[in-house]
């Protein structure tokens, strides 16, 4: 699997999971604030929040990982 | 322990400082009379008033609940209440800030100025709606703890600690986003102050930059590639050259 294809996976696992999100629900980051709606079309179409998400989500995956672990 | 006072410039005037505007609130119970508080809230909430309030309270400690750019706290018309301009007014006294970005060049200079300690986040901050109690134990943690007498690096400890538990828990109630959200706002938390390690620049260019030129270089190349990003057809032609 290359890069591309590994964000794409996180990128529709993202939308699964944002999809059954109550309407009232907001993710802020600093200035901005996203519905999920608006989460799921920035994972397709804003690259900065894009990388941003996928990166996140592969940081927490890996502390995950080795927790426990020194 | 002497009791401390402070200094809460807390403004409100998007969707965002409506929650910081919360915390900050929630912040005041939860100190109760263990500090003498002095409230610059919402309109009250600007520079003239904040520096006014810091000059008269030499040994005050300055909580800032809003946004916060690289180099500035930002008030409530949207401009700076402190920056690298009136960064010496918080020489010798804390600062403890709940805003994006501040920790990285304000803090710095501050504590390069005599600021005793700043509290703050190198990065954006991020939090969900969903779960705002949880963001505001893990933003409000470290001002209770320092009032319990710990000093500002067993603070950051035990903040971080209390941050992963947060984590943990938000995991297991399924809620993925806001705990990525707390992860990320963990590891950006830092506190300039006494035998407390600098935070290391992720960025090997960046890293090299403040190596050779220092922070204030780095934060205007900053500004300079934020502006070019967000207004592309200002780039310099002579630019797609390269």
């Amino acid at each position: 699997m290359n890069e591309k294809e590994c964000d794409r996976v996180i990128i529709d696992a993202a939308k699964k999971y944002l999809n059954d999100h109550p309407p009232g629900f907001k993710l802020f980051r600093g200035r901005k604030s996203y519905t999920a709606q608006q989460i799921i079309e920035a994972l397709e179409k804003d690259k900065n929040f894009k990388k941003w998400f996928v990166e996140n989500v592969l940081k927490l995956s890996t502390e995950l990982l080795l927790r426990g672990k020194t | 322990m002497e009791k401390l006072k402070g200094v809460l410039c807390a403004p409100k005037f998007d969707e965002a400082t409506e929650y910081s505007y919360k915390w900050a609130e929630r912040l005041r119970e939860q100190i109760g009379n263990r500090m003498d508080i002095i409230l610059l809230l919402i309109s009250d909430a600007v520079r003239d008033k904040v520096e006014k309030a810091l000059k008269e309270n030499p040994d005050a400690m300055l909580i800032h609940y809003n946004h916060g750019e690289e180099d500035a706290l930002i008030g409530q018309d949207t401009r700076p209440v402190v920056d690298l301009g009136n960064v010496n007014l918080l020489r010798a006294r804390e600062s403890y800030n709940m805003n994006c970005l501040s920790a990285r060049t304000l803090g710095k200079a501050a504590y390069q100025n005599g600021c005793l300690a700043y509290w703050g986040y190198t990065e954006v901050v991020s939090f969900t709606s969903d779960a705002e109690e949880d963001f505001c134990e893990a933003f409000n943690c470290g001002l209770l703890l320092r009032l319990e007498g710990k000093s500002w690096k067993e603070c950051l400890e035990l903040t971080k600690a209390k941050m992963t538990e947060i984590i943990d828990d938000l995991l297991k109630r399924g809620n993925t986003l806001a705990a990525m959200s707390l992860r990320e706002d963990r590891d950006s938390l830092h506190c300039w102050g006494k035998d407390i390690e600098e935070p290391r620049e992720e960025c090997p260019v960046s890293r090299f930059t403040v190596f050779l030129f220092g922070y204030k270089t780095l934060s205007k190349l900053r500004k300079i590639r934020n502006f070019l990003a967000k207004h592309p057809q200002k780039i310099p032609v002579g630019y797609y050259f390269f």
